[in-house]
């Protein structure tokens, strides 16, 4: 009976063409929108020229040949740097043509815009620039009034370049955090399963269609038949995604981590989960079978947005405001579980994750079951 | 206008899915905006960042950093246990870990600078590399003194003294910030893209297909009523419809936001919200003439959150369109969203370019073209479908 | 005597304020093709669903095969068929595959059921048709695989509600047909239905009903005898003068008369040959007369003179 429902269900989800197609279609073409959109980020790093607007006075011989070293053309070139007076520089900054504007004296002085408030990082690169050049002409200086034969010393010192911090990483996982946007459309496609959980209880309910009555006049007990078809619909979805999965680590080469096989693991966990959400949404009340739909779809969108497939940092506002949501989401859990593998050395977390979904997903589906397995209805 | 009322009574009966969606993605668009400065901005420096500094070497050098470090940042005490360290990284506890290797005093003091210190931090985090550059600062300023034959003592005093002064910026205000009202409403405008896309869509899309299901399409093509008309009057409903959300939407924008709703800029950015509402009618009406299987529900839902989330990232809405590449906002500017999000940007001044009204109208022109091309490939497909009978 | 293979007693099922069966009593015995008639709303369905376990009742006792029908008494689904009043079959799956995949919900054994899923098909008539989806099956073919499926596992016990709502007058008659065979194979038959004339056709013994109440039960003729009309004569005529309305009237057996639309009407209660005792009168007036009709009492007649409305209202 097991496997009869099982293979009958396989069978009819395969051919639900328009379905199949867009749920496969889903996560690839997204993925390849994301690695499109993702592409160019990392190049944030590495600054283009900071445009710079300098008011000196002639004293200010110092940071003059500073600012003309930064400023070299050439692919080095660290500064664009405008020579103006300040009513023009004024003029300049307001514009948004400068993104700051270095006063000569002692010390050198750093004017931003208050309403520049996105180019932050420029900001504070262009003023530990000025704090530099400070600290090292008040250095100088100091040491050039007390020991002056010094002084050529320090100069060299100072030319040597010396890389004093070091960064190290206490894991060789991956580190680019854009990755975490495929996670968690990775969990939403798992997620997205719980429309085939929602589909198999509708069809095995009396009250709620035909082919539900038919079923519940058959010896075979209700349980088994619906556990076939949650079985055939944990291993379709899965295989969707894995191919997905597949697709993305394979073909757009997103950094995943080594770690497939976990990963596939997960994806199944996943799955398993968001059909017996499905499921469990479809055996409560009377409603229609599009409201029910909505509300899944919402509850995943929402979840999904917590954890965030949206705004990256959503999660650790969470974490702030609710750290247990983070705990219980299943968005948030598949994804967290992704992230373990690829930033960790031990499986702990992945594995306590993994333990938590599978959890919940068994308390849904013997919800579920519960709520269904009365078979007497008040009406039909 | 039998269809239109055809199409208000199926309206309120599907009140209940839609009231849903609208509910969870009011919610979604309030979080979205409260919290967006952190997110829009997202190499925001913050000045003071929660940092664990590892002394192993113990000594007045060691020690003196220390407190440099404690004096701008939070300090945080943690064992030195990398999983320890790693976990609290990872949830943002700490941002930044400096470990000062035994030997830092006798090294600096012999001149070998080479990696004295070591740092971890969040991965890809500006703040953390600002954070890199102030250490590196004290110990070049230490170093500085000690080579211009200070002794340790004082050149840690006076490395000391040379630092209190920095990062000292002065900040010009351009606008009074009075009348601007807050900028939190253009992170409310910002989002909008995507959420009008997914209400219609989802709530939408499915009574417009039940008007072109195969047999009530073919009953109402029996009547009396020409084409033109009937088309007229689903265009009404779904107007109607469409307009409800929206002005749903700008109620719900006033209550959290008040005044700052109807400053000039803002309301140009309401009439910016308007126009993408067009787009997303047009593009629901133009889903809505495809046949979409069986299971009609799901795989509108799946459609609505692809186009929906891809033309959202790619243009601009959720990842800062100045830190998109050049090529993907070359492809980017065929979206409506593009558009959109530049307009937005430049009414809050989010991105490098000043208020322009000619690129403002230029943006809303271009967005109304692809509303026009939308309903126009509508008309064309709904026609061929009308045909293939 | 033999249990009877349905028993039901002081059935009473509510639905809020609406009563839809009225303390119902119902005798079904092995082997008989059983009528359940009556308009829409009068609880043929209900009743059905009741016997079958798919409704909860407030009050009385069903039993099948002697003994209490509940939702999980397997041994007794595995000897039911049903067909339902909605086609309940899968898109996605072909008309063999449907009926394979009912069928073992039943049949465990991969041999005896593929027989029987070849058997079902033929049938029905829908060999050509095996590989065809729903989707692409007229009206009265999908009906007959909807029927397919809900006998194919040879059940002893056969429940049919209304199964040839819109559908064409071959499929119709096929579904007749397959009924009486059905039946003469031994199963039991429950038809519900509103239409008499199917009804009429094939049950051996009915039930009337409306408003969950059970009105009349008996085979055809029984219920023909239990109302008054038992012949309705009607006469072409052009004319005939009032006095002799009253005369034939008076006739033997007449109870009613009456002449409008160039028809005379009578209604006769009981006896034999009033037909010719009609006639005879209108040729002793030498009254010439046109085209003659005379009607048994239907189904509908019954239900008429119990209920004071049609069968179909």
């Amino acid at each position: 009976m097991f496997w009869h429902a099982f293979y009958y269900y396989l069978k009819s989800i395969l051919r639900q063409k328009e379905t199949l197609c867009w749920t496969l279609l889903f996560p690839i073409a997204l993925g390849t929108l994301f690695f499109a959109a993702f592409s160019g980020l990392s190049e944030d790093e590495s600054l283009n020229t900071i445009p710079v607007a300098a008011v000196l006075e002639e004293e200010d011989i110092a940071l003059k040949s500073l600012l003309e070293a930064l400023g070299e053309p050439g692919e080095e070139q660290f500064l664009e740097v405008t020579y103006v007076t300040e009513e023009e520089a004024l003029a300049l900054l307001e514009q948004k043509k400068i993104i700051g504007i270095l006063h000569g004296g002692k010390p050198a002085t750093l004017s931003v815009s208050a309403q520049m408030d996105n180019m932050q990082m420029e900001q504070s690169i262009l003023s530990a620039i000025v704090d530099q050049y400070n600290t090292i002409y008040d250095g100088i200086e100091n040491v050039a009034m007390t020991n002056p034969e010094k002084v050529e010393a320090v100069i060299r010192k100072l030319s040597e370049g010396t890389n004093y911090n070091e960064e190290i990483t206490y894991t060789d996982g991956t580190m680019d955090e854009m990755v975490s946007y495929f996670f968690n459309l990775i969990a939403m496609t798992c997620l997205y399963s719980s429309m085939t959980g929602l589909q198999i209880a509708i069809r095995n309910q009396a009250n709620l269609s035909s082919l539900g009555a038919r079923r519940s006049l058959s010896p075979t007990h209700k349980l088994i038949s619906i556990f076939g078809e949650i079985t055939a619909s944990c291993l379709f979805q899965s295989v969707l995604v894995w191919i997905s999965l597949f697709y993305l680590n394979f073909v757009l080469k997103v950094n995943f981590g080594s770690q497939f096989g976990y990963m596939m693991l997960a994806s199944l966990v996943g799955c398993i989960f968001g059909i017996s959400f499905g499921f469990f949404v479809g055996c409560i009340g009377k409603m229609e079978e599009a409201i029910k739909l909505g509300i899944l779809m919402v509850i995943t969108m929402f979840n999904c947005f917590l954890s965030g497939l949206m705004v990256q940092n959503m999660r650790i506002q969470v974490e702030r405001v609710c750290p247990w949501y983070n705990k219980i989401n299943p968005a948030a859990l598949i994804s967290d579980s992704f992230y373990a593998l690829s930033v960790f050395q031990s499986h702990d977390r992945y594995f306590k994750n993994l333990a938590t979904l599978f959890v919940m997903a068994v308390c849904l589906c013997v919800a579920g079951f519960f709520i269904v397995r009365r078979e007497k209805y008040a009406a039909l | 206008m039998q269809l239109f009322k055809a199409f208000c009574v199926i309206g309120k009966r599907r009140i209940a899915t839609i009231g849903v969606y609208f509910a969870i993605y009011a919610v979604i668009t309030i979080i979205l905006s409260v919290t967006a400065k952190d997110n829009l901005n997202a190499n925001f420096q913050s000045k003071e960042l929660s940092v664990c500094v590892l002394d192993e070497d113990d000594s007045m050098a060691s020690k003196a950093l220390t407190e440099y470090i404690g004096s701008i940042h939070h300090l945080v005490t943690l064992e030195n246990d990398p999983e320890v360290l790693q976990e609290h990284l990872y949830y943002r506890d700490i941002n930044y870990v400096l470990t000062i290797s035994q030997g830092f005093e006798d090294k600096l003091l012999a001149g070998e600078c080479e990696g004295l210190v070591t740092n971890v931090k969040v991965p890809g985090s500006s703040a953390g590399y600002f954070a890199d550059q102030q250490v590196s600062q004290y110990i070049q300023a230490v170093q500085l003194y000690l080579t211009g034959g200070f002794s340790i003592d004082e050149a840690i005093v006076k490395a000391s003294a040379s630092l209190e002064n920095a990062g000292n910026v002065e900040a010009v205000v351009f606008e009074k910030e009075t009348a601007e009202g807050r900028k939190e409403v253009f992170y409310f405008y910002q989002y909008l893209p995507y959420i009008f896309i997914l209400l219609l869509f989802c709530g939408l899309a499915p009574i417009i297909m039940i008007f072109q299901e195969k047999d009530k399409r073919n009953r109402i093509s029996c009547s009396s009523q020409k084409l033109w008309k009937r088309n007229l009057e689903l265009a009404f409903g779904c107007g109607a419809y469409s307009l409800c959300i929206w002005l749903l939407f700008m109620v719900l924008g006033v209550a959290v936001y008040h005044g700052s709703m109807f400053t000039e800029k803002a309301l140009y950015a309401m009439l910016n919200s308007f126009v993408f509402l067009l787009i997303s009618i047009a593009l629901t009406l133009l889903l809505s003439c495809f046949d979409l299987g069986v299971n009609v529900m799901n795989v509108v839902n799946i459609v609505s959150n692809l186009l929906g989330l891809g033309m959202a990232f790619l243009g601009g809405v959720f990842v800062p369109q100045n830190m998109l590449s050049d090529e993907v906002l070359a492809v980017a500017r065929f979206l409506p969203t593009y558009w959109y999000v530049r307009a937005n940007n430049m009414l809050a001044g989010f991105s490098t370019e000043i208020f322009d009204m000619h690129l403002y109208w230029n943006a809303i022109g271009i967005q109304l073209l692809f509303a026009l091309t939308a309903f126009a490939l509508t008309l064309v497909a709904s026609k061929l479908k009308h045909q293939a009978v | 005597m033999s249990t009877p293979v349905i028993k039901i007693e002081n059935l009473v099922k509510r639905y809020h304020e609406l009563l839809a069966l009225d303390h119902f009593n119902l005798e079904i015995d092995e082997g008989e093709v059983f009528g359940l008639l009556g308009p829409n709303g009068s609880g043929k369905t209900t009743t059905m669903n009741c016997i079958l376990s798919l409704l909860s009742y407030d009050k009385g006792s069903i039993e099948v095969f002697g003994k209490e029908m509940r939702p999980d008494s397997y041994e007794l689904k595995r000897q039911i068929g049903v067909v339902m009043q909605n086609v309940a079959v899968f898109d996605e799956l072909t008309v063999y595959e449907n009926i394979d995949y009912f069928c073992g919900l039943y049949i465990q054994d991969k041999a005896l059921r593929k027989q029987y899923v070849e058997e079902a098909m033929e049938f029905v008539g829908l060999q050509e048709f095996r590989k065809f989806f729903p989707r692409k099956l007229s009206g009265g073919l999908l009906r007959r695989l909807n029927i397919a499926c809900g006998i194919a596992h040879k059940p002893k016990l056969i429940f049919l509600d209304e199964p040839t709502v819109a559908v064409d007058p071959q499929s119709r008659n096929k579904i007749l047909e397959g009924i009486e065979e059905l039946n003469r194979k031994g199963a039991t038959i429950v038809y519900t239905s509103h239409y008499m004339e199917e009804v009429e056709q094939i049950c051996t013994r009915i039930a009337i009903m409306d408003k969950g109440k059970n009105l009349a039960i008996g085979t055809k003729e029984e219920l023909k005898q239990m109302i008054k009309k038992s012949e309705e004569i009607r006469i072409e005529m052009v004319d005939i003068p009032k006095e002799y309305l009253t005369e034939i009237r008076n006739i033997k057996h007449v109870y009613e008369v009456c002449f409008e639309n160039h028809q005379l009407h009578v209604l006769c209660s009981g006896g034999k040959h009033n037909l010719l005792r009609i006639l005879d009168y209108l040729q002793s007036k030498e009254l010439s007369f046109g085209r003659v009709y005379s009607e048994l009492p239907t189904l509908n007649d019954v239900f008429l003179e119990i209920t004071g409305k049609e069968l179909r209202d």
